[in-house]
């Protein structure tokens, strides 16, 4: 079991080669995600110490941090990264079988491996657009005043479909160019 | 796409979840009364499969997952969905209801077809509620400082589980802290929070009578009100005896779950005071304190749901006219 | 019928290598598409993802794991080794101690135990080799105590635990301190008797003046300091542990910053590694979340309670079997999904037969632990033998004595339950 993290990218493929533009893109947007949920896990903290010294010193805790942390942030910090981490080879894997599969045989397992889960991608893109749709035209909002902020819900609910979206751009990506593993790859500007 | 129909061979399975465990009254006396009257009603024409306690998905969860097909009827809290279920957080506000069978029968009906809260809450959301259940009579439960009027809780911090609760507790002064309800036992006997406020009937579960030193009785800080909700679709799907079937026993189920509700509160308070927690019944001027501090809560609750285009004065002015009837009501029984 | 089915589809998607999550995610929806249909599939979609990682109670994860890479970045384990190293230098085979006490000290601060294997393999394994000790030894003992990480408050997949066994996340943290320190005595006892048995396996002591000692004492000032800041709030309920771990995070960056380590570069690696390991374990989460639907429909879980509560056996038989059964699944599967596979199945059997759930908790993450030093799928041996540039199998070896100890721990935890149990109970007594 291990994260490929430290495997070595293959060398691009020919179709690799002639969409760079593409690549560059995907990546870049993808490295947008990544920026975005790094912010997300600072403000957590912060948001989390503040709270803390606002209940302790002050006695006043602010009351929206509990339900912020729930439909935002966690969600945010998620799935806004989980195309970064999906190329990055962030995802622990079991890789016995796999090593001891000659060449060919592997190619066809990370094939089929990364048609499934774009299946489950395009999946996951189709109910997040079901569930936001439905905040979206609902004008699902929490009444000002409670626990929660008074922002409409369909805020949060899209950023299951946004993670999908970004998610199934890399995964096509990677099935139609035949990239590999996209694992740790420097070449897609991941400075 | 299309959600298989319910019906296989003249007889409708149901799919039921809740959040409740067994054991709990919502599931003991609301759910089962409903799902066993409403099979012998119909003579075995409706069958259900029950999935208690969370296994179906959260609370805040079941509303949509009655809207997307996965289950046919579940518990459904306005309190857990006030995004969802805006309106109907009324029948949570504090100093109206004092007795569960009032309440939720004044409920019952304000949800029922041509109901202010059926129309403008549920009805969109493709929900039909079919039985109500209220826990009345929300208390202060505190560590050591000990909670007689309102002006006690200035400075408190209570654990909360927010919704319509959350304001009441704001609006008497003290600061609603969310966490799961898991960790209450934990911060308040570590003093995290200074208490919680919540139906006698909760605490015992959490064994926060182990933890708790005082608590007042008659404070009515709030409600919890739950509906069991059937989806819409399934309604329209169903041949008209058997809806009638399901209308009736959900009636049945609504009547026996606020007595064990009623009774639920008493034995709460009881173990309380076996466990040597402090009870304060709150009594005359005290009483009159409570009721005056509650008057702006209701104000300000009815000018927030105007900021979301919801007409919170016309569903406050229903529920204390149908608190009124459902009083009288009982009266001439 | 059909959750065996679904079970060898996860089988066959985990040995095609999808990565963990995303094959527990398939096979779940998978399952759902047999048992229900489409509209199945996509009605649990549409609220299972978002549920799954918008729970309050693992906000702590991400948290502890920024802590722990602040505290990596800090280079303090390096002191903190020399430190422990001056300390105990005196006794053969001090280092070996040493690296064993260092461990136990960054399991303080740390709550992954691979994470932790990789530290302290870069901190003390190869210095241990090169003054002298087996490279056997060594590894294998480093590679034992980065399991300690995962027991020693914080630890992320005890918080993990709490949440899906919806117990208070506080007490469980705090159960797994007195199992960590038995622990890490029986792993330093243990240590003693291989040198005893072989001497030469570890250089002679070495002596240390006070004055070095003490100046060495100072390194580990921080790091108890961290370790008070996030465990000592939670147990005295200043904070609750997800507070304790943003505090934390806040106090690993403080080390990190007073140790002039605070550049872009190491705040963006630290995040950013940060954002990698939480997305996984969420994954993995996620995944089973929606795996969860497909078992709850098929009711196989209280199928299972009530076969085996009808059984004529002792409730201590059962709970042994499952036991060894979490040491066989850890043999071959991740951590975090062992757990989010089996509690909700196993955890209503075990309160069944009237075992607490948070001793339950520390026993299964302990036992589950062994998989990651055990062959053929350790992770943390591999991460030690990368970085001690040693062949796998002597790391393996290496690593068996300790892992006897660590059964030998679990085997006592089994008989004196108290001992899991005491320290969470004194945080609910009233005062
Ligand atoms: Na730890
Ligand atoms: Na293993």
């Amino acid at each position: 079991m291990t994260t490929d993290t430290n495997t070595r990218p293959e060398s691009p493929s020919g179709a690799a080669r002639r969409a760079p533009v593409v690549l560059r893109a995907v990546s870049a947007i993808e490295r947008a995600g990544l920026v975005l949920a790094g912010s997300v896990l600072m403000a957590m903290t912060l948001l989390m110490v503040f709270e803390t010294g606002m209940r302790y010193f002050v006695g006043a805790p602010l009351g929206w941090s509990f339900s912020f942390i729930q439909d935002y942030l966690l969600p945010g910090f998620f799935f806004l990264a989980l195309a970064y981490t999906v190329r990055a080879g962030a995802h622990v894997t079991i890789d016995a079988v796999y090593q001891r599969c000659p060449a060919k045989v592997q190619t066809a397992m990370t094939l089929v491996a990364r048609v499934l889960m774009l299946g489950f991608s395009v999946l996951l893109l189709w109910a997040g657009m079901l569930s936001t749709g439905h905040a979206w035209r609902a004008h699902d909002i929490p009444p000002p005043g409670g626990a929660e902020l008074s922002i409409p819900t369909w805020t949060w609910h899209v950023l299951v479909p946004i993670g999908a979206a970004l998610l199934t751009v890399r995964l096509l990506w990677d099935v139609f160019t035949g990239h590999r593993r996209g694992a740790g790859d420097e070449t897609e500007g991941n400075a | 796409p299309p959600v298989p129909s319910v019906e296989s061979g003249g007889v409708y399975t149901l799919t039921v979840a809740d959040s409740y465990p067994d054991g709990h009254p919502f599931a003991d006396a609301g759910a089962s009364v409903l799902m066993d009257k409403a099979s012998e009603l119909s003579g075995g024409r409706i069958r259900f499969d029950y999935f208690p306690a969370e296994q179906m998905g959260d609370a805040a969860d079941l509303p949509s997952l009655i809207r997307s097909g996965v289950v046919d009827l579940a518990s459904v809290a306005p309190a857990y969905v006030p995004a969802e279920l805006p309106l109907s957080g009324v029948a949570d506000l504090p100093g109206l209801v004092e007795d569960s069978c009032t309440g939720s029968l004044a409920v019952a009906h304000l949800m029922s077809e041509d109901g202010l809260l059926y129309r403008e809450d549920f009805e969109p959301k493709g929900l039909r509620p079919l039985v109500v259940g209220m826990i009345p009579d929300y208390e202060v439960l505190t560590g050591s400082r000990a909670v007689r009027v309102p002006s006690d809780l200035r400075g408190l911090q209570l654990r909360s589980s927010g919704g319509t609760i959350d304001r009441a507790v704001e609006g008497f002064g003290a600061a609603p802290v969310g966490m799961p309800a898991t960790d209450m036992y934990e911060a308040i006997s570590r003093g995290t929070v200074d208490g919680t406020v919540l139906g006698p009937v909760s605490a015992e579960p959490y064994h926060l009578e182990e933890v708790t030193g005082n608590a007042t009785v008659g404070a009515r800080l709030g409600s919890f009100t739950m509906t069991y909700s059937i989806s819409d679709s399934v309604w329209d799907e169903l041949p008209p005896d058997l809806r009638d079937v399901l209308r009736r026993a959900g009636e049945q189920a609504t009547r026996s779950l606020c007595t064990a509700l009623q009774e639920g509160n008493a034995e709460g308070r009881q173990t309380m005071r076996d466990a040597g927690v402090k009870l304060h019944r709150i009594s005359g001027s005290e009483r009159d304190a409570w009721d005056k501090a509650t008057a702006p809560i209701h104000r300000r609750w009815a000018a927030d749901m105007a900021e979301i285009d919801r007409s919170g004065k016309a569903a406050l002015r229903e529920l204390k006219d149908e608190l009124r009837r459902a009083e009288r009501d009982s009266h001439d029984d | 019928m059909s959750v065996l089915i679904v079970i060898v589809v996860m089988l066959t998607l985990l040995l095609i290598r999808v990565p963990v999550g995303f094959a527990i995610a398939i096979a779940g929806a998978f399952g759902l598409f047999v048992h229900g249909g489409l509209s199945d599939v996509l009605g649990v979609l549409q609220s299972a993802p978002a549920a799954a990682v918008s729970s309050y109670s693992l906000s702590p994860i991400p948290l502890f794991i920024l802590m722990a890479q602040f505290v990596v970045a800090s280079g303090v384990m390096d002191d903190l080794f020399r430190a422990t190293q001056v300390w105990v230098g005196r006794i053969r085979g001090g280092a070996g101690i040493a690296a064993a006490g260092a461990g136990a000290m960054f399991a303080a601060v740390s709550g992954s135990s691979t994470a932790a294997a990789a530290t302290l393999a870069h901190t003390s394994t190869t210095k241990m080799i090169d003054s002298g000790y087996s490279p056997r030894i060594s590894t294998g003992l480093v590679a034992v105590v980065g399991t300690l990480a995962a027991l020693v408050p914080p630890s992320i997949i005890l918080v993990f635990y709490a949440v899906i066994a919806e117990e208070s996340v506080g007490q469980v943290l705090v159960a797994g301190f007195l199992p960590g320190a038995l622990v890490t005595l029986a792993l330093v006892a243990t240590l003693v008797v291989l040198i005893k048995i072989n001497p030469s396996s570890a250089p002679a002591g070495q002596r240390h003046a006070w004055a070095d000692k003490l100046r060495n004492l100072r390194s580990a000032g921080p790091v108890l300091l961290l370790f008070a800041l996030v465990t000592g709030t939670v147990y005295f309920g200043v904070a609750t542990p997800t507070e304790a771990a943003a505090l934390g995070a806040v106090g690993g960056f403080a080390l990190l910053a007073a140790r002039k380590r605070a550049n872009w570069a190491t705040i963006k690696h630290a995040v950013t590694e940060t954002i990698s390991s939480s997305v996984m374990i969420l994954m993995i989460i996620l995944g089973a979340h929606i795996l969860g639907y497909f078992i709850t429909s098929t009711r196989v879980t209280p199928t299972v309670v009530s076969w085996v509560a009808s059984l004529d056996v002792a409730p201590i038989v059962v709970v042994i079997i499952l036991f060894l059964c979490y040491v066989i699944l850890g043999f071959f599967l991740d951590q975090i999904a062992i757990l989010a596979l089996t509690v909700p199945v196993v955890l209503p059997l075990v309160t069944e037969l009237g075992y607490d759930p948070i001793w339950f908790g520390v026993l299964i993450v302990l036992l589950a632990e062994i998989g990651l030093v055990s062959p053929p799928l350790g992770l943390n041996v591999f991460v030690v033998a990368r970085t001690a540039r040693r062949p796998t199998a002597e790391v393996f070896w290496g690593a068996l004595p300790f892992v006897l100890a660590v059964v030998a721990v679990a085997a006592l935890l089994i008989a004196l339950p108290e001992i899991v149990l005491w320290l969470p109970e004194t945080m609910a007594s009233t005062e």
